[in-house]
Protein backbone atom coordinates (compact mmCIF):
# COMPACT_ATOMS: atom_id res chain seq x y z
CA UNK A 1 0.00 0.00 0.00
CA UNK A 2 1.61 3.19 -1.14
CA UNK A 3 1.53 5.93 1.37
CA UNK A 4 -0.74 9.13 0.72
CA UNK A 5 1.94 11.43 1.10
CA UNK A 6 3.84 9.76 -1.73
CA UNK A 7 0.95 9.48 -3.90
CA UNK A 8 1.01 13.52 -3.43
CA UNK A 9 4.61 13.98 -4.03
CA UNK A 10 4.03 11.74 -7.18
CA UNK A 11 1.46 13.86 -8.63
CA UNK A 12 2.79 17.24 -7.59
CA UNK A 13 6.08 15.79 -9.21
CA UNK A 14 4.22 14.74 -12.16
CA UNK A 15 2.38 17.87 -12.77
CA UNK A 16 6.15 20.12 -12.32
CA UNK A 17 7.22 17.81 -15.19
CA UNK A 18 4.52 18.84 -17.29
CA UNK A 19 4.72 22.35 -16.13
CA UNK A 20 8.35 22.68 -17.14
CA UNK A 21 7.85 20.43 -20.67
CA UNK A 22 5.48 23.33 -21.48
CA UNK A 23 8.08 26.23 -20.81
CA UNK A 24 10.77 24.82 -22.05
CA UNK A 25 8.55 24.35 -25.58
CA UNK A 26 7.19 28.42 -25.10
CA UNK A 27 10.71 29.65 -24.70
CA UNK A 28 11.91 27.12 -27.40
CA UNK A 29 9.71 28.80 -30.04
CA UNK A 30 10.30 32.44 -28.17
CA UNK A 31 14.63 31.79 -29.29
CA UNK A 32 13.34 31.17 -32.75
CA UNK A 33 10.93 34.35 -33.39
CA UNK A 34 14.33 36.28 -31.71
CA UNK A 35 16.86 34.51 -34.44
CA UNK A 36 14.50 35.44 -37.49
CA UNK A 37 14.07 38.77 -36.29
CA UNK A 38 17.89 39.76 -36.85
CA UNK A 39 18.80 40.35 -40.55
CA UNK A 40 20.63 37.63 -42.30
CA UNK A 41 23.96 39.16 -43.65
CA UNK A 42 24.71 36.06 -45.37
CA UNK A 43 24.03 35.83 -48.60
CA UNK A 44 21.12 35.51 -50.01
CA UNK A 45 22.18 33.71 -52.85
CA UNK A 46 24.63 31.67 -53.87
CA UNK A 47 27.76 33.32 -55.71
CA UNK A 48 27.37 32.84 -59.43
CA UNK A 49 31.16 32.53 -61.44
CA UNK A 50 31.80 35.37 -62.97
CA UNK A 51 32.63 34.50 -66.95
CA UNK A 52 36.20 36.15 -68.28
CA UNK A 53 35.37 39.05 -70.20
CA UNK A 54 37.74 40.75 -72.76
CA UNK A 55 39.42 43.74 -71.18
CA UNK A 56 41.82 45.95 -73.23
CA UNK A 57 44.64 46.99 -70.99
CA UNK A 58 47.03 50.24 -71.70
CA UNK A 59 50.63 48.49 -71.03
CA UNK A 60 52.96 51.55 -70.86
CA UNK A 61 56.91 50.99 -71.94
CA UNK A 62 59.67 52.60 -70.48
CA UNK A 63 62.45 52.06 -73.14
CA UNK A 64 60.29 53.69 -75.98
CA UNK A 65 57.29 55.71 -73.80
CA UNK A 66 54.65 54.61 -75.64
CA UNK A 67 51.44 53.09 -74.40
CA UNK A 68 50.14 50.08 -76.03
CA UNK A 69 46.55 48.23 -76.18
CA UNK A 70 46.64 44.39 -75.15
CA UNK A 71 43.66 42.14 -74.90
CA UNK A 72 42.96 40.09 -72.15
CA UNK A 73 40.21 37.77 -70.53
CA UNK A 74 39.42 38.84 -67.15
CA UNK A 75 36.97 37.93 -64.98
CA UNK A 76 35.41 40.81 -63.60
CA UNK A 77 32.36 41.29 -60.76
CA UNK A 78 29.26 42.57 -62.05
CA UNK A 79 29.40 45.40 -59.13
CA UNK A 80 30.75 48.85 -60.90
CA UNK A 81 33.50 49.90 -58.20
CA UNK A 82 34.61 46.16 -57.31
CA UNK A 83 35.28 46.22 -61.44
CA UNK A 84 37.00 48.98 -61.89
CA UNK A 85 39.27 47.82 -58.85
CA UNK A 86 39.75 44.31 -59.84
CA UNK A 87 40.92 45.96 -63.95
CA UNK A 88 43.42 47.73 -62.40
CA UNK A 89 44.61 45.31 -59.83
CA UNK A 90 45.24 43.14 -62.81
CA UNK A 91 47.01 45.78 -64.81
CA UNK A 92 49.11 46.30 -61.69
CA UNK A 93 49.56 42.41 -61.62
CA UNK A 94 50.84 42.57 -65.38
CA UNK A 95 53.28 45.14 -64.70
CA UNK A 96 54.77 43.23 -61.64
CA UNK A 97 55.68 40.03 -64.05
CA UNK A 98 59.14 39.27 -64.73
CA UNK A 99 60.58 41.35 -67.86
CA UNK A 100 57.83 43.86 -67.73
CA UNK A 101 58.17 46.42 -69.71
CA UNK A 102 57.52 49.08 -67.01
CA UNK A 103 58.24 47.36 -63.68
CA UNK A 104 56.43 47.82 -60.66
CA UNK A 105 56.12 45.51 -57.45
CA UNK A 106 54.59 43.26 -56.74
CA UNK A 107 53.03 45.12 -53.84
CA UNK A 108 51.37 47.61 -55.67
CA UNK A 109 47.19 47.07 -55.35
CA UNK A 110 44.27 49.29 -55.73
CA UNK A 111 42.40 49.95 -52.15
CA UNK A 112 39.19 51.18 -53.06
CA UNK A 113 37.41 52.60 -55.88
CA UNK A 114 34.62 55.39 -55.08
CA UNK A 115 32.42 56.55 -58.42
CA UNK A 116 31.16 59.12 -58.40
CA UNK A 117 28.80 61.42 -60.41
CA UNK A 118 29.86 64.77 -62.43
CA UNK A 119 27.33 67.07 -62.58
CA UNK A 120 26.36 69.14 -65.71
CA UNK A 121 29.02 71.85 -65.05
CA UNK A 122 31.63 70.67 -62.86
CA UNK A 123 33.43 73.46 -62.93
CA UNK A 124 30.69 76.33 -63.09
CA UNK A 125 30.69 79.20 -60.32
CA UNK A 126 27.36 80.11 -61.21
CA UNK A 127 23.99 78.49 -59.02
CA UNK A 128 21.93 77.44 -61.91
CA UNK A 129 19.88 74.31 -60.94
CA UNK A 130 21.00 72.99 -63.96
CA UNK A 131 24.43 72.84 -62.94
CA UNK A 132 24.04 70.28 -60.56
CA UNK A 133 22.06 67.65 -63.12
CA UNK A 134 23.83 64.25 -63.60
CA UNK A 135 25.39 63.96 -67.20
CA UNK A 136 25.99 59.73 -66.92
CA UNK A 137 29.61 61.06 -66.16
CA UNK A 138 31.27 59.29 -63.25
CA UNK A 139 34.37 60.51 -61.80
CA UNK A 140 36.64 57.61 -60.24
CA UNK A 141 38.61 58.09 -56.99
CA UNK A 142 41.05 55.63 -56.83
CA UNK A 143 42.43 54.93 -53.56
CA UNK A 144 46.26 53.71 -53.90
CA UNK A 145 48.21 51.60 -51.39
CA UNK A 146 50.76 53.23 -49.89
CA UNK A 147 53.42 50.67 -51.30
CA UNK A 148 52.29 51.42 -54.82
CA UNK A 149 54.25 54.70 -54.21
CA UNK A 150 56.93 54.17 -51.80
CA UNK A 151 58.40 51.25 -54.47
CA UNK A 152 57.21 53.12 -57.54
CA UNK A 153 60.19 54.17 -59.84
CA UNK A 154 61.12 57.70 -59.85
CA UNK A 155 61.21 59.80 -62.83
CA UNK A 156 58.29 62.28 -64.74
CA UNK A 157 58.37 59.56 -67.90
CA UNK A 158 58.09 56.28 -65.74
CA UNK A 159 56.09 58.19 -63.65
CA UNK A 160 53.35 60.10 -66.00
CA UNK A 161 53.11 56.43 -68.14
CA UNK A 162 51.80 54.81 -64.72
CA UNK A 163 49.14 57.82 -64.77
CA UNK A 164 48.80 57.61 -68.52
CA UNK A 165 48.21 53.34 -68.55
CA UNK A 166 45.39 53.86 -65.61
CA UNK A 167 43.51 56.31 -67.89
CA UNK A 168 43.55 54.66 -70.59
CA UNK A 169 43.10 51.26 -69.48
CA UNK A 170 39.95 52.97 -67.52
CA UNK A 171 38.62 54.47 -70.58
CA UNK A 172 39.22 51.50 -72.85
CA UNK A 173 36.32 49.24 -70.73
CA UNK A 174 34.62 51.74 -68.80
CA UNK A 175 33.96 54.55 -70.83
CA UNK A 176 31.61 56.45 -68.48
CA UNK A 177 34.26 57.15 -66.53
CA UNK A 178 35.73 60.55 -67.33
CA UNK A 179 37.50 62.06 -64.64
CA UNK A 180 39.99 60.59 -61.83
CA UNK A 181 41.58 61.60 -58.86
CA UNK A 182 44.27 59.27 -57.07
CA UNK A 183 44.34 58.89 -52.90
CA UNK A 184 47.21 57.04 -51.41
CA UNK A 185 46.45 55.18 -48.43
CA UNK A 186 43.02 57.28 -48.21
CA UNK A 187 45.16 60.80 -47.95
CA UNK A 188 45.84 62.82 -50.57
CA UNK A 189 49.57 63.28 -51.73
CA UNK A 190 51.22 66.12 -54.03
CA UNK A 191 53.31 63.45 -56.27
CA UNK A 192 53.06 59.57 -57.44
CA UNK A 193 57.13 58.97 -56.69
CA UNK A 194 58.60 62.91 -56.55
CA UNK A 195 57.17 64.01 -59.96
CA UNK A 196 53.76 63.42 -61.27
CA UNK A 197 51.52 65.36 -59.87
CA UNK A 198 48.73 63.57 -58.01
CA UNK A 199 46.41 66.52 -56.59
CA UNK A 200 44.67 66.96 -59.94
CA UNK A 201 41.97 65.52 -61.35
CA UNK A 202 42.78 63.72 -65.05
CA UNK A 203 40.92 63.39 -67.91
CA UNK A 204 40.68 59.56 -68.99
CA UNK A 205 41.07 60.71 -72.64
CA UNK A 206 44.06 61.88 -71.77
CA UNK A 207 45.28 57.90 -71.76
CA UNK A 208 44.59 57.75 -75.26
CA UNK A 209 48.10 56.40 -76.73
CA UNK A 210 47.85 58.37 -79.86
CA UNK A 211 47.98 62.24 -78.55
CA UNK A 212 50.73 60.66 -75.43
CA UNK A 213 53.96 60.76 -76.77
CA UNK A 214 55.83 60.82 -79.84
CA UNK A 215 59.00 59.48 -80.27
CA UNK A 216 61.76 61.02 -82.51
CA UNK A 217 65.12 59.84 -83.30
CA UNK A 218 67.97 61.21 -85.53
CA UNK A 219 67.12 60.65 -88.96
CA UNK A 220 70.39 62.10 -91.11
CA UNK A 221 73.51 62.60 -89.96
CA UNK A 222 74.42 65.56 -91.88
CA UNK A 223 71.97 67.06 -89.27
CA UNK A 224 69.19 67.79 -91.92
CA UNK A 225 66.13 65.97 -90.43
CA UNK A 226 63.06 67.49 -89.71
CA UNK A 227 62.02 66.71 -85.89
CA UNK A 228 58.30 65.89 -85.85
CA UNK A 229 56.28 68.66 -84.35
CA UNK A 230 54.93 68.38 -80.52
CA UNK A 231 51.48 67.35 -80.48
CA UNK A 232 49.46 70.54 -80.71
CA UNK A 233 46.13 69.35 -78.72
CA UNK A 234 45.95 68.50 -75.11
CA UNK A 235 46.23 64.37 -74.64
CA UNK B 1 50.83 149.59 -50.70
CA UNK B 2 50.33 146.50 -49.35
CA UNK B 3 48.10 145.21 -52.85
CA UNK B 4 50.99 147.10 -55.20
CA UNK B 5 54.28 145.42 -53.79
CA UNK B 6 52.11 141.69 -53.79
CA UNK B 7 51.13 142.59 -57.43
CA UNK B 8 54.96 143.37 -58.22
CA UNK B 9 56.50 140.60 -56.32
CA UNK B 10 53.92 138.00 -58.78
CA UNK B 11 55.01 139.90 -62.11
CA UNK B 12 58.64 138.97 -60.93
CA UNK B 13 57.56 135.53 -60.71
CA UNK B 14 55.78 135.01 -63.42
CA UNK B 15 59.16 134.51 -65.93
CA UNK B 16 60.02 132.12 -63.61
CA UNK B 17 56.55 130.29 -63.41
CA UNK B 18 56.32 130.13 -66.93
CA UNK B 19 59.84 128.95 -67.46
CA UNK B 20 59.20 125.91 -64.92
CA UNK B 21 55.75 125.06 -67.17
CA UNK B 22 57.80 124.63 -70.29
CA UNK B 23 59.97 122.56 -68.83
CA UNK B 24 57.82 119.64 -67.50
CA UNK B 25 56.32 119.99 -70.93
CA UNK B 26 55.91 117.65 -72.54
CA UNK B 27 56.20 115.17 -69.66
CA UNK B 28 58.20 113.02 -69.83
CA UNK B 29 59.12 109.70 -67.97
CA UNK B 30 59.75 109.62 -64.50
CA UNK B 31 63.11 107.95 -64.50
CA UNK B 32 63.78 110.99 -67.18
CA UNK B 33 62.04 113.59 -65.06
CA UNK B 34 63.54 112.90 -61.98
CA UNK B 35 67.16 114.11 -62.28
CA UNK B 36 66.06 117.25 -63.82
CA UNK B 37 64.09 117.73 -60.66
CA UNK B 38 66.12 117.81 -57.57
CA UNK B 39 68.76 119.31 -60.15
CA UNK B 40 66.09 122.62 -60.70
CA UNK B 41 65.91 125.17 -57.63
CA UNK B 42 61.92 125.22 -57.71
CA UNK B 43 60.90 121.87 -57.76
CA UNK B 44 57.24 122.45 -56.07
CA UNK B 45 56.77 124.59 -59.42
CA UNK B 46 56.87 121.51 -61.77
CA UNK B 47 53.82 120.49 -61.64
CA UNK B 48 53.39 117.51 -63.47
CA UNK B 49 50.95 117.36 -66.04
CA UNK B 50 50.19 113.63 -66.62
CA UNK B 51 49.83 111.15 -64.34
CA UNK B 52 52.94 109.30 -63.92
CA UNK B 53 51.24 106.01 -63.38
CA UNK B 54 51.35 105.06 -66.90
CA UNK B 55 55.19 105.38 -67.44
CA UNK B 56 55.76 103.17 -64.05
CA UNK B 57 56.12 99.83 -65.95
CA UNK B 58 59.46 99.68 -67.18
CA UNK B 59 59.29 97.84 -71.28
CA UNK B 60 63.02 97.48 -71.07
CA UNK B 61 62.62 94.42 -68.31
CA UNK B 62 59.49 92.92 -70.55
CA UNK B 63 62.34 92.66 -73.44
CA UNK B 64 65.33 91.33 -71.42
CA UNK B 65 66.39 87.73 -72.50
CA UNK B 66 66.55 85.87 -69.40
CA UNK B 67 66.60 82.22 -68.81
CA UNK B 68 66.00 80.14 -65.53
CA UNK B 69 67.71 77.00 -64.79
CA UNK B 70 65.51 74.73 -61.97
CA UNK B 71 67.58 71.89 -60.81
CA UNK B 72 65.38 69.29 -59.59
CA UNK B 73 64.95 68.37 -56.11
CA UNK B 74 67.70 69.13 -53.74
CA UNK B 75 67.89 69.52 -49.69
CA UNK B 76 66.38 66.30 -48.38
CA UNK B 77 64.36 65.38 -51.42
CA UNK B 78 67.19 63.58 -53.42
CA UNK B 79 64.94 63.01 -56.50
CA UNK B 80 65.37 59.49 -58.34
CA UNK B 81 68.80 57.22 -57.35
CA UNK B 82 70.73 56.97 -61.06
CA UNK B 83 73.49 54.66 -59.45
CA UNK B 84 75.47 53.77 -55.94
CA UNK B 85 75.66 57.38 -54.35
CA UNK B 86 74.49 59.62 -57.35
CA UNK B 87 70.79 60.94 -56.61
CA UNK B 88 69.45 63.26 -59.02
CA UNK B 89 69.66 66.10 -56.83
CA UNK B 90 73.37 66.19 -57.86
CA UNK B 91 73.42 65.79 -61.28
CA UNK B 92 70.80 68.03 -62.22
CA UNK B 93 72.75 70.57 -60.20
CA UNK B 94 75.80 70.14 -61.83
CA UNK B 95 74.40 70.15 -65.13
CA UNK B 96 72.54 73.54 -64.33
CA UNK B 97 75.68 74.59 -63.63
CA UNK B 98 77.56 73.93 -66.32
CA UNK B 99 74.58 74.80 -68.76
CA UNK B 100 75.27 78.32 -66.55
CA UNK B 101 78.25 78.73 -67.25
CA UNK B 102 77.63 77.66 -71.37
CA UNK B 103 74.94 80.29 -71.57
CA UNK B 104 77.23 82.91 -70.40
CA UNK B 105 79.94 82.81 -72.98
CA UNK B 106 77.08 82.61 -75.58
CA UNK B 107 76.08 85.83 -73.98
CA UNK B 108 72.68 84.48 -72.64
CA UNK B 109 71.69 85.61 -68.88
CA UNK B 110 70.68 83.09 -67.04
CA UNK B 111 69.57 82.26 -63.31
CA UNK B 112 70.10 79.20 -61.69
CA UNK B 113 67.27 78.40 -59.18
CA UNK B 114 69.68 76.56 -56.81
CA UNK B 115 73.23 76.47 -57.07
CA UNK B 116 74.04 73.67 -54.50
CA UNK B 117 72.38 71.35 -52.28
CA UNK B 118 69.53 73.42 -51.02
CA UNK B 119 65.68 72.83 -50.28
CA UNK B 120 63.79 74.44 -52.47
CA UNK B 121 59.65 74.04 -52.82
CA UNK B 122 58.04 74.27 -56.21
CA UNK B 123 56.41 77.38 -54.82
CA UNK B 124 59.59 78.96 -54.26
CA UNK B 125 60.73 77.63 -57.45
CA UNK B 126 58.14 79.09 -60.20
CA UNK B 127 58.06 82.23 -57.91
CA UNK B 128 62.09 82.71 -59.52
CA UNK B 129 60.81 81.94 -62.52
CA UNK B 130 58.21 84.58 -62.29
CA UNK B 131 59.50 87.19 -60.77
CA UNK B 132 62.61 87.13 -63.68
CA UNK B 133 59.93 87.64 -66.58
CA UNK B 134 62.23 84.87 -68.22
CA UNK B 135 62.05 83.97 -71.77
CA UNK B 136 62.40 80.50 -70.88
CA UNK B 137 61.96 78.26 -67.75
CA UNK B 138 64.74 74.85 -68.64
CA UNK B 139 63.58 72.19 -65.84
CA UNK B 140 66.44 70.15 -65.91
CA UNK B 141 65.57 66.08 -64.52
CA UNK B 142 67.31 62.88 -64.87
CA UNK B 143 66.42 59.30 -64.76
CA UNK B 144 67.83 55.64 -65.24
CA UNK B 145 64.91 54.86 -66.80
CA UNK B 146 64.24 54.24 -71.06
CA UNK B 147 66.75 56.42 -72.76
CA UNK B 148 67.69 59.60 -74.44
CA UNK B 149 66.15 62.78 -73.33
CA UNK B 150 62.56 63.16 -72.65
CA UNK B 151 61.11 66.37 -73.31
CA UNK B 152 57.77 67.38 -71.43
CA UNK B 153 55.41 70.47 -71.80
CA UNK B 154 52.81 71.12 -69.99
CA UNK B 155 49.20 68.72 -70.38
CA UNK B 156 47.35 71.57 -69.21
CA UNK B 157 45.09 72.27 -72.13
CA UNK B 158 46.62 76.13 -73.68
CA UNK B 159 45.09 79.03 -73.95
CA UNK B 160 45.69 79.94 -77.32
CA UNK B 161 47.21 83.37 -77.54
CA UNK B 162 48.74 85.15 -74.09
CA UNK B 163 46.26 87.93 -73.17
CA UNK B 164 48.91 91.12 -72.34
CA UNK B 165 45.72 92.93 -70.38
CA UNK B 166 45.26 89.47 -67.94
CA UNK B 167 46.95 90.92 -64.34
CA UNK B 168 46.69 87.81 -62.87
CA UNK B 169 46.97 84.01 -63.84
CA UNK B 170 45.65 80.98 -61.75
CA UNK B 171 48.70 79.78 -59.71
CA UNK B 172 48.12 75.95 -60.88
CA UNK B 173 47.51 76.44 -64.16
CA UNK B 174 49.85 79.95 -65.18
CA UNK B 175 51.67 77.93 -67.87
CA UNK B 176 48.47 77.76 -69.55
CA UNK B 177 48.73 80.90 -71.46
CA UNK B 178 52.32 79.78 -72.56
CA UNK B 179 51.12 76.68 -74.15
CA UNK B 180 51.69 77.65 -77.75
CA UNK B 181 55.29 79.51 -76.85
CA UNK B 182 56.22 76.10 -74.81
CA UNK B 183 55.83 73.87 -77.72
CA UNK B 184 57.81 75.77 -79.90
CA UNK B 185 60.64 76.07 -77.35
CA UNK B 186 60.62 72.55 -77.02
CA UNK B 187 60.35 72.13 -80.61
CA UNK B 188 63.78 74.37 -81.03
CA UNK B 189 65.08 71.90 -78.00
CA UNK B 190 64.40 69.06 -80.09
CA UNK B 191 66.00 70.48 -83.11
CA UNK B 192 69.14 71.01 -81.34
CA UNK B 193 69.26 67.13 -79.89
CA UNK B 194 68.69 65.88 -82.79
CA UNK B 195 71.12 67.10 -85.16
CA UNK B 196 73.70 65.91 -81.99
CA UNK B 197 72.13 62.38 -82.74
CA UNK B 198 70.43 62.35 -79.28
CA UNK B 199 67.29 60.16 -79.30
CA UNK B 200 64.29 62.30 -78.15
CA UNK B 201 60.93 61.77 -76.63
CA UNK B 202 58.42 64.66 -76.73
CA UNK B 203 55.77 63.98 -74.15
CA UNK B 204 53.01 66.68 -72.12
CA UNK B 205 53.05 65.73 -68.26
CA UNK B 206 51.80 67.65 -65.12
CA UNK B 207 54.47 68.17 -62.56
CA UNK B 208 55.10 71.14 -60.30
CA UNK B 209 56.20 73.20 -60.54
CA UNK B 210 56.22 73.33 -64.35
CA UNK B 211 51.95 74.46 -64.66
CA UNK B 212 53.16 77.76 -61.93
CA UNK B 213 55.22 79.08 -64.28
CA UNK B 214 54.32 81.86 -66.06
CA UNK B 215 56.78 81.72 -69.41
CA UNK B 216 57.78 79.22 -71.59
CA UNK B 217 58.85 76.49 -70.17
CA UNK B 218 60.20 72.82 -70.97
CA UNK B 219 61.20 70.12 -68.60
CA UNK B 220 64.39 68.01 -69.68
CA UNK B 221 64.45 64.80 -68.05
CA UNK B 222 67.56 63.20 -69.07
CA UNK B 223 68.02 59.44 -69.39
CA UNK B 224 71.25 57.10 -70.48
CA UNK B 225 71.85 57.64 -74.16
CA UNK B 226 71.40 53.76 -74.55
CA UNK B 227 72.67 50.02 -72.94
CA UNK B 228 76.35 51.16 -72.85
CA UNK B 229 76.07 55.04 -72.02
CA UNK B 230 75.16 55.81 -68.99
CA UNK B 231 74.36 59.50 -67.54
CA UNK B 232 77.63 59.90 -66.17
CA UNK B 233 79.19 59.36 -69.78
CA UNK B 234 81.36 63.14 -69.96
CA UNK B 235 81.00 63.17 -73.54
CA UNK B 236 76.82 62.51 -73.61
CA UNK B 237 76.65 65.64 -70.81
CA UNK B 238 78.79 67.52 -72.83
CA UNK B 239 76.30 66.66 -76.23
CA UNK B 240 73.44 67.72 -74.29
CA UNK B 241 74.72 70.97 -73.03
CA UNK B 242 75.65 72.09 -76.12
CA UNK B 243 72.71 71.26 -77.80
CA UNK B 244 70.51 73.15 -74.71
CA UNK B 245 72.67 76.26 -75.45
CA UNK B 246 72.29 76.43 -79.42
CA UNK B 247 68.51 75.94 -78.72
CA UNK B 248 68.50 78.31 -76.49
CA UNK B 249 70.54 80.85 -78.68
CA UNK B 250 68.12 80.12 -81.07
CA UNK B 251 65.56 80.80 -78.95
CA UNK B 252 66.77 84.07 -78.13
CA UNK B 253 65.68 84.74 -82.58
CA UNK B 254 62.57 83.10 -82.12
CA UNK B 255 61.59 84.48 -78.73
CA UNK B 256 60.78 88.06 -79.73
CA UNK B 257 58.12 87.09 -82.74
CA UNK B 258 56.00 84.90 -80.74
CA UNK B 259 52.61 85.83 -80.00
Amino acid sequence: MIPRYQKIILWLLLVSSVLMAAYLIRMRARAQDQLAAVPDAAPMRTPVEAPPVQVTLMIANDADGTLAPVERQVALPAEMTTRVRALLNDLFADYAKPNSPHPLAATSAVNDVFLLPVPANAFSHSNSSTDNLPTGEQIAVINLNGSFVDHHPSGIEVETLTLLSVLGTLHANMPQITQVRFLVDGQTKDTLAGHADLTRTYLTASGVPQATTVTTTATSPDGDSSPQKPPENQP
Amino acid sequence: MHWTRRTKQTWQMLPTLLLALAGSWPPAAPAQQMPAQSASPQPSLAIPLQSPLPAVAPPATELRFVVVLDAAHGGEDAGALLGVGNPEKNFTAALAIRLHASLNTSGIHSILTRDGDTALDNTARATIANRAHAAACILLHATSTGYGVHLFTSSLPTTGQRDPGRAFLPWQAAQADYGTQSLRLESDVNTALTRLHVPVLLARTSIMPLDSMACPAVAIEIAPLDANTPLTDATYQKQIIDALAKALVSWRSDWRMQP
